[in-house]
């Protein structure tokens, strides 16, 4: 029961004692008091009235006459009179006044009043003595009538005191919700730190849940910090501060193998020409700094287009990876401009040409094939002895122009999602004992007999806007597949998932109709959307937690700078991309960012699942690593 | 049904039930042993003409009527001087209570008919056959009001009149001088109930004759009524 109805009941059983006693001391001094008053006026009467008859010559009709019509007169309930004697010689009563005081209150109250007694007399000659009694009808109404007014007046308090207690109440229990809404934050692993309320309990509790998320916090800032130095001694080149050859290469290759929007975009190729004779020329010491301004200029390039990756080939040769972006000289452009900016900043640009080149790549390329044709059509541009941007030749024939694969894209699609050609095929995410965690559905899309892959087509979802859509698509499939199969299942979302609008209540509306389903329902969004649409992402997880549905980030271990984002985001699990997995036992440097992440999820409760192994040594080196799950080409369910 | 209704009001009717006990039990026909509190207000004459006074009441129990109505009357005609109210206390009209009376040894015509009527209360005599008498009284051509105390050996019988300014005690046919207009008596006031109100309402500070009776209550006279 809720502190609020406790408060309220009390307030409530309060008053009701409070009436108890007010209306049983009000009944008895009001009937105490009213009895006093009627026997005063009996008493009164009786003297009064033998006083009169006592001054007068009597004979027994006009002593009946007199005693009649001070009955008839007066409100009596009778009039006695006896003689000398005792006996009794004149005896009248008179009907009861009506009124409409209720008998309960007669018995509980009762009035005796006492009758008033006076001798008559003529002379020294005793006649008699009267004994009158008043009706008490009106006493009781009157008693009637305070009970109505003390029940109003309690109607009254009720009203005031619920109107005050109400107000009374919402103020204390204000920060109590502030406290409640905190507590069940850190329950789903949002470590949020919230402003001390005013009352000194709640001030407390919120005071040791602020130093846990901030504990939390600084957790997470100094394995950040721990990775980030790690980073930089393994994969970054030391003059530049951007990715060495091998490392860049594996996330080309990991875009390349992507099944997301990443999955097709641009690479761009340059070269410092002639940069050995520049050492000679200007001396090793400026030609580092050179060197070391270039990754600067470089890193604020991905600063700005986060999803761009930029690394040192060799000696001479920068490379950049834009995915999603599908204007390959574009790219290649904005490459050559970066250095040229810098070498004229020092006055170098006369002495060297920036031959550029750049390719477009698509979901299925190799690696191999990709950088062939860019050192290719390199080398014919450096041969040229001048600073062009060239387009790579892909070798298979000529490319069809953009706006022509976007139309036919969009009829696809659209037909696609009209004709519900989508369909999502399944891959076991399995635990350390071989349990089944969840299948992870990815969407696939049947042309005919064939079935297109997602790296194809997901790129184009995101450009032509269709990821909500495909979204939907996908849970309803996921939903499916739930009831068909009975199995846990993962839906992978896209960005749009937390920027729609309309998504989010369409996905209430849809799984609060099945509640068996969404018990069974993970929903998971890559780490770069997840972190860079951050309050998108707590929306839905706070409606996902309502629904029952677990969510989690896929792809992790890029972004370790947004690491410290973890605390307040309300995942249930984390997927660590499979770049960081692919022999991970020779990668020291990978080793220790996965048992980085499975420390980081251990402390916050949620689940580390390795994606993209293919093998069982990766298989059990992850698990050794802290892995709770592990999923990709080499795991079966 | 309405003992039983009142049973239900718990601890206020308790407090009243007690109450109307005490009281009930201080209706006992004792003769108050007042010459201490005589002395300690009055002095040491008061005290002397206390113990008299009790001493008659023991002696005269087994007197006759009219044996105890002659001792009564004498002992407050010789031992109180008559004085008007006004003299006595300074104020209008007031009642005294026999200790009072006898303390000051002084008192007005109520005073004497309320001390007469209390001692042959105490000496035996029925409360039923005495009479406190609203009299006008005619002496020398005066007209005064008046009051004297009567007996009636029956109802219908002629009274006896206690009067302290005639010493013998007289039939009423021979007190031409008096013409009754109201007569009352302790008991009448009380007549037809068995629940005496108690001293604490404030329904027996009414009248002169109710607070006299109070007061008396209070030095420690107990009359039956």
């Amino acid at each position: 029961m809720s502190l609020y109805k406790q408060l309220w009941i009390a307030i409530a059983l309060l008053l009701l004692v409070v009436f108890g006693i007010t209306f049983t001391i009000n009944g008895v001094s009001s009937s105490r008091y009213l009895e006093q008053q009627l026997s005063l006026k009996n008493t009164d009467d009786a003297t009064a009235l033998a006083l009169s008859l006592s001054q007068q010559e009597l004979d027994p009709v006009v002593l009946e006459l007199q005693l009649a019509a001070k009955l008839d007169q007066g409100s009596y309930e009778y009039i006695e009179f006896r003689d000398p004697n005792g006996k009794v010689t004149f005896s009248r009563s008179s009907a009861p006044n009506n009124t409409d005081t209720p008998n309960w209150i007669r018995e509980l109250f009762p009035i005796h009043s006492l009758p008033g007694v006076a001798e008559v007399t003529n002379g020294w000659n005793q006649v008699g003595t009267i004994t009158l009694k008043s009706h008490d009808g009106f006493a009781y109404s009157e008693l009637w009538a305070g009970f109505k007014r003390t029940l109003i007046a309690l109607l009254l308090a009720i009203v005031i005191a619920g109107v005050g207690g109400t107000l009374l109440l919402r103020l204390i229990l204000n920060p109590l919700k502030q406290v409640v809404s905190q507590a069940q934050a850190i329950g789903q692993r949002r470590f949020v730190t919230l402003p001390e309320p005013f009352t000194t309990e709640f001030a407390e509790v919120t005071r040791s849940m602020n130093e846990l998320a901030r504990r939390v916090k600084d957790m997470l800032s100094r394995e950040s910090q721990r990775l980030a130095r790690q980073r930089e001694a393994s994969e970054l080149d030391p003059n530049t501060g951007i990715l060495q050859r091998e490392p860049f290469m594996a996330r080309l290759r990991a875009k390349l193998e992507s099944e997301g929007a990443d999955a097709n975009g641009s690479v761009a190729l340059i070269r410092l020409a002639n940069l050995a004779r520049m050492n000679q020329t200007y001396g090793r010491q400026p030609m580092d700094t050179v060197l070391k301004e270039l990754g600067q200029a470089l890193r604020r390039l991905t600063v700005t287009e986060n999803e761009w990756i930029v690394g040192r080939l060799n000696g001479s040769d920068f490379c950049l990876i834009a995915p999603g972006e599908n204007h390959p000289k574009r790219v290649g452009e904005a490459l050559q401009r970066i250095l040229h900016e810098v070498l004229r900043e020092h006055a170098m640009a006369e002495k060297t040409t920036l031959p550029t080149t750049c390719v477009e790549y698509a979901s299925g390329d190799s690696v191999g094939k990709v950088m062939t044709s860019l050192d290719g059509a390199l080398l014919a541009a450096d041969e040229q002895g001048d600073s062009p941007v060239t387009i790579a030749s892909r070798g298979s024939g000529n490319p069809v122009p953009a706006r022509e694969q976007a139309d036919m894209w969009r009829k696809e699609l659209t037909s696609a999602l009209h004709d519900k050609r989508l369909l999502i095929e399944t891959y076991p995410v399995m635990d350390n004992h071989d349990q089944l965690i969840h299948d992870e559905g990815m969407v696939r899309i049947r042309v005919g007999d064939a079935i297109r892959s997602a790296g194809e087509f997901m790129p184009w979802v995101h450009r032509l806007d269709l990821g909500a859509d495909v979204d939907r698509a996908v849970i309803e499939l996921a939903a499916e597949h739930i009831a068909r199969s009975g199995k846990p299942t993962a839906a992978n979302l896209t960005a749009s998932a937390l920027t729609d609008p309309t998504f989010a209540n369409w996905f209430d509306e849809f799984m609060a109709k099945q509640p068996d389903v969404a018990k069974q329902l993970s929903i998971e969004i890559g780490e770069a959307p997840a972190y860079t649409h951050a309050d998108g992402f707590r929306r839905l997880s706070h409606r996902a937690r309502a629904l029952d549905v677990k969510i989690g980030i896929e792809h992790v271990g890029y972004r370790i700078s947004d690491i410290g984002k973890l605390s307040d985001l309300g995942v249930d699990y984390i997927k660590i991309d499979g770049l960081f997995v692919r022999g991970i036992e020779g990668n020291a440097g990978n080793a220790a960012l996965f048992r980085t992440y499975a420390n980081i999820a251990q402390s916050l409760g949620l689940s580390c699942i390795a994606e993209g192994v293919s093998n069982d040594s990766d298989r059990t080196v992850v698990f050794e690593l802290g892995a709770t799950g592990v999923c990709g080409p080499g795991i079966k369910a | 049904m309405q003992a039983k209704a009142q049973k239900k009001l718990l601890l206020f009717f308790a407090i009243f039930v007690s109450w109307a006990w005490m009281a009930t039990a201080l209706f006992a026909l004792t003769v108050p042993d007042l010459s201490a509190l005589a002395r300690s207000r009055y002095g040491d004459l008061a005290e002397q003409t206390v113990s008299d006074w009790s001493t008659l009441i023991a002696k005269s129990q087994n007197l006759s009527v009219a044996d105890k109505l002659r001792a009564a009357n004498t002992f407050f005609n010789e031992q109180v001087a008559w004085v008007s109210d006004y003299e006595a206390w300074q104020t209008e009209d007031y009642w005294a209570t026999p200790l009072e009376t006898m303390g000051r040894g002084i008192g007005d015509c109520e005073d004497f008919s309320i001390a007469k009527y209390t001692t042959l209360l105490l000496m035996g005599v029925k409360p039923e056959s005495l009479r406190m008498v609203y009299v006008k009284a005619k002496r020398g051509g005066l007209t005064q009001a008046h009051m004297v105390l009567a007996w009636y050996e029956t109802p219908q019988s002629t009274p006896l009149i206690l009067d302290n300014m005639e010493f013998s005690i007289l039939p009423a046919s021979e007190r031409g001088d008096l013409f009754p207009i109201f007569s009352f008596n302790g008991e009448a006031i009380w007549v037809g109930n068995r629940d005496k109100p108690s001293s604490a309402s404030p329904l027996s500070r009414l009248s002169r004759w109710r607070q006299v009776l109070e007061r008396m209550r209070g030095e420690g006279f107990a009359l039956g009524f």
